[in-house]
């Protein structure tokens, strides 16, 4: 019936096909895309002290976890609790905090505050005593197409002080369409334990002030463990100290041997195993670690707090490890030149592209992931260069990622400058198990 | 498969994986954004937008099967509200300075037939001609039954046809 459309529509498409186009501005584009959705991201997503690694290892740790199933009288639970699927949803990837939930450690909550057809409903919570997880809704009057919040503050209503450590403050929300409901959680992380008590979250979203009032009812105690035994992977030695099993997660406290000649970067697969080799993994989403990587640091697993396992074990196979003495990318910025790299040589072509300095990563195709970061940037006289933005991009077909790093314009005696490496494309390996219970 | 192991972790908050997912679909992006807002610049910068919003939308995204449908949406999306804001009637010279190839009358006048549709429209023609989806694809991208696809696939041929015969009129006078 319309042949004649049709076929001048196929002519129009070959026409499209066979325009000249600059993939190098595409990718531009792309990336200029993604950075923008990613500083917004990492406005809410911030840290404190000198916590160097988070969020990003959820990466590492796909596929390791068994999928969770739901028992009937879980399902039936999920039922009474309005909304308690959409929390679920959200927690679904953690089982520490799943099982928190099978054994009604959940607390319904339900307070909210109004304003300006705008309302923001805490739903429940789950906490102990070093973190508060909330879940919350947002209502509004008219349909939006994004939201989030501004700030996100807990205090507690008898005035005591929280010495909060760490925050994610909500999801952003977008929607094309344009919703009246969001859903996310806002999770707390103290430095010092808090109390069981009346708490409340001040909360900002598009200039508008909430307040709303919660209590926490008596928190589960923690379980401590006192490990004090060393693991090792290609003579790299790590001192496990202690592990707690929180409610909410579990902690591993240990320090790098000062002895080891390569430094850790990340312990990508350490996890917990009990008596039946059920494996509590790393957190996939929200904080991952604390600490400094070069004295104490914390690594944060799931929670097997509610299975209360017989026997415990902490297993380790391998970690991001570079040499020591080369733990740095020293780049010339001026000759574009790359001065001194961990070994391997995996970065290459330095340059310069919208405003990032750009290198080429090589990697083997593999399926591990080949994650990589930046970690902090001085420049020749040891002062602190701030970059907001970190890229990484790669191609389906090539055994080369671009990575990218964010700078301010670089005067000349600032050079070279030095950038330390949080994530770096090189492992050891071992088979590590040790008691814990 | 490979496709949707990329987008079930891009879901997750990979960022890797998405920005893999985008580079498979980058040209078909670029294309769409040409046919619609037909020149370089502002195709360009339409693929940074929808880059942006697809990365903050993606959590939203239901069904991995679908990721390259709902991202043109996106983009035809994009598309359409920057063509009703700068309401721009576009010069023939001007797009093909843009594209800086020679072009038939008849092509000119179907793009032109295309812009002076409805926006469903041109949507539904975007998705069969030029990225070649089946009507069930459609339908599942428009979340609508294939039969109301087919209705509105049959209207959109008939009001190009209309519009293209306009213009032939006016070209005989």
């Amino acid at each position: 019936m319309f042949e004649k459309e049709e076929e001048k529509l196929s002519d129009l498409k070959k026409e499209f096909d066979d325009i000249p186009i600059s993939l190098n501005s595409i990718d531009n584009a792309i990336m200029a895309g993604f950075q923008k959705a990613k500083s917004e991201e990492r406005k809410y997503s911030r840290k404190k002290r000198n916590i160097y690694s988070f969020i990003a290892a959820a990466l590492l740790l796909i596929g390791i976890f068994s999928s969770i199933r739901i028992s009937p009288a879980f399902a039936s639970y999920m039922a009474e609790i309005p909304g308690m699927e959409r929390i679920v949803n959200m927690i679904r990837d953690d089982k520490g905090r799943m099982a928190a939930v099978e054994h009604k450690y959940y607390q319904e909550q339900g307070a909210s505050d109004k304003k300006d057809g705008l309302k923001v409903t805490i739903d429940g919570t789950i906490s102990d005593e070093m973190g508060i997880v909330l879940f919350y809704t947002i209502e509004s009057k008219e349909k939006l197409k994004e939201i989030m919040f501004d700030n996100v503050k807990i205090r507690a209503k008898d005035g005591m002080v929280l010495d909060e450590a760490f925050n994610t403050l909500g999801d952003f929300h977008s929607s094309d369409k344009g919703e009246n409901t969001f859903s996310g959680e806002i999770e707390y992380f103290f430095e010092v334990p808090i109390a069981p008590t009346e708490y409340i979250v001040d909360l900002e979203i598009k200039n508008k002030k909430f307040s709303i009032p919660f209590s926490l009812k008596e928190f589960k105690e923690k379980k401590e463990y006192a490990v004090h035994q060393t693991m090792e992977l290609e003579g790299q030695k790590i001192n496990i100290e202690k592990v707690t099993i929180y409610p909410l997660r579990a902690a591993v406290k240990l320090k790098m041997d000062p002895s080891n000649k390569k430094q850790i970067l990340q312990l990508e697969d350490l996890r917990i195993v009990d008596e039946n080799n059920e494996v509590w993994g790393g957190i996939t989403n929200g904080i991952t670690a604390s600490g400094d990587k070069d004295s104490e640091q914390e690594i944060y697993l799931q929670s097997n707090y509610f299975k209360e396992p017989k026997e415990l074990y902490l297993v380790l196979n391998t970690a991001q490890a570079i040499d020591k003495d080369n733990a740095v990318v020293v780049v010339d910025t001026e000759k574009m030149k790359i001065l001194k790299q961990p070994a391997g040589n995996k970065l290459s072509n330095a340059r310069k592209e919208n405003g990032q300095l750009v290198f080429d990563l090589s990697v083997k195709k593999s399926k591990n992931y080949s994650v990589m970061g930046f970690g902090t940037i001085r420049d020749s006289k040891g002062q602190e260069i701030q970059s907001h933005a970190q890229s990484m991009s790669a191609d389906e077909e090539s055994n080369t990622k671009q990575v990218g790093i964010e700078l301010p314009i670089i005067k000349a005696e600032q050079n070279p400058i030095t950038i330390e490496l949080d994530f770096y494309p090189l492992w050891i390996k071992g088979n590590e198990k040790i008691k814990v219970k | 498969m490979e496709t949707e192991n990329l987008v079930k972790k891009a879901i997750k908050g990979n960022d890797e994986a998405f920005l893999q997912l985008i580079q498979t679909y980058k040209v078909d992006l670029y294309k769409t954004a040409i046919s619609f807002l037909r020149n370089e610049g502002d195709a360009l910068e339409a693929i940074q937008e929808v880059t942006y919003r697809a990365y903050k939308g993606i959590r939203k995204l239901k069904k991995s099967s679908y990721f390259k449908t709902w991202l043109m949406r996106i983009m035809i999306n994009y598309c359409n509200d920057q063509l009703k804001s700068k309401k721009r009637i576009v010069k023939n010279d001007e797009m093909l300075n843009s594209l800086g190839v020679s072009e038939n009358h008849t092509e000119i006048e179907l793009r032109d037939a295309m812009l002076g549709l409805d926006e469903r429209s041109r949507e539904i023609l975007t998705l069969k001609y030029f990225h070649d989806l089946k009507i069930k694809d459609i339908a599942d991208t428009l979340q609508c039954p294939e039969g109301t696809v087919k209705t509105w696939l049959n209207k959109a041929l008939r009001s190009l046809r209309e519009k293209l015969e306009e213009k032939g009129g006016n070209l005989d006078v």
